[in-house]
């Protein structure tokens, strides 16, 4: 692992993504924004993964193919999302408004009131993230699945093929229906040659390293929206949320468990990122159907990309991410009585639909 | 079908106090709350997924479709963290002053004790926690044990014992083996191929032992030095190469070594 790669990781896994997801401009204030930014970023990215790699495996396309389709892709949307965010800056400097929009709420107004406390606690979560983030460099963490998840990575970074052995063993299969639809390996494998890191090293090291802040930023994120009128005792819930995933360890299955051991298969980030984030979408729906306000159309994409990505961590994910929306669509139909986010719900399904299809007929 | 439902929940629950928590907040949510998009998020939704979960249907279906032991990722649609953070800040925020205080050390004493710690090592080969030996996160063992076999542009085949195949092939896709993880997943710990038990368990002679890595077409045998074979290996084709962190390596005489275009 070089300083190189290590600055060329944090551009594929940070940079990028928020700069692609510039362009939908969600959020208040600067923080907000970088935030959102690199969840839908992030989303999009992943879904355009997800969608070309299952036709390239199904087409038996090489891994080389993939990359260049791929990269592409990423480049355009850069480029594309960059020259929206700026004319939007341009336009909004000229009607003398702020470039981000609305200003950030200020660190400080999380400290009013009991503010020891709450700087303490503060103080205490980040200890317990940045902890948990040497923890991951320094230990190394044993799981029989990544005998399967990282070979892949590593076989398909290295031969050019994708789902064409076991990886347990390395000996010729035929093609891996299954797992070759959700092909999260195979992203991380682009990632590890694109950035010239050792694929075991990035599943490993740097891709749990970087996800890892990131996902208690989302967490944050998440925190903001239901504390609502009460979000300046932010520092109290992620206090909490800290403490209650380094303790999450009550059984081997739970995503706490998988958030801080195995970030590197798919089946922890559906778990510890995707799942949450979708839970955190339909919160925003029906906060708008509450207050009966129009609910942002980003938000619907939003949830139609975490579908997809949901698709592309794990198989499973064709049916657990297609369950909370669904649910949410007929609770809130039954308590608001309101039936106008009905469709774009179910719609936001689409991709879930289509997997288990693919799962179904093509096994 | 009951058993199933049964035995995936009760894995998943663990040691059962932090979910029995998040039940009770579930049912103070159920009493307490009156803002509908909170009922239909933090109650109705997981109370529905509760029932999906108990429901042998559901569980008929999931075991017919795919492997009945990843049953229990349905409950990864209860939002335990998301809940019981939200929980214990609205019980903080309900007391003022030194009780406040309080209520915080009964909240934190009750996820510590009642939760368990994620760096807790029990000593399961795949649930272990050691410190890094590289950059890699493999041990060190199994880099210079594979660094030594490769062969710049094809593949080797080796066996290994289960404690170094698990790494194997995350750090190189060039060594092939003749069994692997899914034999572990297939058979728990014990073995259900004849040269994976002889290398993890010993007891075998040295013509047995190589006349099984010739039948897997093995480039090399590696096996640990408490278990080596009766007998000289030389004499049935697997001559001693090394011996690397206690493990000999034993290297075919009769398999191929060179590249295949040569």
């Amino acid at each position: 692992m070089t300083f190189g790669s290590v600055l060329l990781s944090i551009l594929w896994l940070i940079l990028i993504p928020v700069a692609v997801g510039s362009a939908f401009d969600f959020g208040r204030g600067k923080r907000e924004k970088i935030c959102w930014s690199w969840l839908f970023g992030q989303l999009l990215l992943w879904s355009a993964f997800q969608a070309i790699a299952v036709f390239e495996v199904k087409k038996g396309n090489s891994f080389p193919e993939l990359k260049k389709i791929y990269l592409m892709i990423v480049m355009i949307s850069v480029a594309v999302s960059l020259l929206i965010t700026l004319i939007r800056a341009l336009i909004r400097k000229k009607k003398g408004e702020s470039v981000f929009g609305e200003k950030d709420v200020s660190i400080a107004s999380y400290f009013e009131g009991e503010s020891k406390v709450k700087k303490v606690l503060s103080i205490l979560s980040i200890v317990i993230i940045l902890t948990e983030m040497v923890l991951l460099v320094v230990l190394s963490y044993a799981d029989g699945d990544d005998s399967y998840y990282v070979a892949e990575t590593t076989m398909t970074a290295a031969s050019d093929k994708m789902y064409f052995a076991l990886p347990y063993t390395g000996r010729e299969i035929p093609l891996d229906i299954r797992h070759s639809f959700a092909p999260f390996p195979t992203w991380l494998a682009f990632i590890s040659v694109i950035t010239g890191t050792v694929p075991v090293s990035m599943a490993h090291v740097m891709f749990p390293v970087i996800s890892l802040p990131v996902t208690y930023l989302l967490y944050a994120l998440m925190g903001k929206e239901i504390l609502e009128e009460k979000r300046s005792e932010l520092p109290v819930y992620m206090f909490f949320t800290t403490l209650l995933v380094l303790f999450g360890f009550y059984s081997y299955m739970t995503p706490e468990k998988f958030l801080l051991t195995r970030l590197r298969q798919g089946k922890a980030t559906l778990a510890s990122l995707v799942i949450p984030m979708i839970m955190m979408c339909l919160y925003m729906v029906l906060k708008s159907l509450r207050d009966d306000k129009k609910t942002d159309f980003r938000i619907y994409i939003l949830l139609f990309m975490l579908n997809t990505a949901g698709c592309l961590c794990s198989s499973l994910g064709a049916v657990l991410c297609a369950v909370p929306p669904v649910l949410c669509a007929l609770f809130s139909c039954i308590m608001y009585r309101k039936f106008r986010h009905v469709l774009p719900l179910l719609a936001s399904c689409v991709p879930c639909v289509l997997m288990a299809a693919f799962l179904r007929f093509a096994v | 079908m009951w058993e199933l439902v049964i035995n995936n929940f009760r894995e998943y629950i663990g040691r059962g106090f932090i979910i029995a928590v998040y039940l009770c907040a579930l049912v103070y949510l159920f009493v307490t709350e009156k803002r509908k998009e909170r009922r239909i998020l933090f109650v109705y939704m997981p109370l529905t997924v509760l029932i999906i979960f108990f429901n042998p249907l559901t569980a008929r279906f999931f075991a017919g479709s795919t492997d009945e032991n990843i049953y229990f990722r349905i409950l990864w649609l209860l939002p335990v963290t998301v809940t019981l953070a939200d929980f214990f800040t609205e019980i903080f925020l309900r007391f003022k002053g030194r009780a406040r205080i309080t209520v915080l050390t009964a909240e934190v004493l009750l996820i510590v004790l009642g939760g368990r710690l994620m760096y807790t090592d029990d000593g399961r080969l795949d649930n272990h926690y050691e410190l890094a030996q590289n950059e890699y996160h493999v041990p060190q063992t199994v880099v210079d044990i594979c660094d030594g076999m490769i062969v710049p542009g094809r593949e080797i085949v080796a066996a290994f014992p289960k404690e170094l195949f698990l790494y194997v092939r995350q750090y190189t896709p060039y060594v092939v083996m003749p069994y692997g993880w899914d034999d572990v997943k297939k058979a728990g710990y014990g073995a259900t191929v004849p040269l994976r038990g002889y290398i993890e368990n010993g007891g075998a002679t040295a013509q047995e032992l190589a006349g099984l890595g010739h039948e897997a077409q093995c480039h090399y045998l590696v096996v640990p030095e408490e278990n080596r074979p009766e007998g000289d290996m030389a004499e049935c084709g697997f001559t001693e190469v090394s011996n690397i962190d206690g493990y000999i390596i034993y290297k075919s005489e009769l398999q191929y070594f060179g590249l295949w275009d040569e």
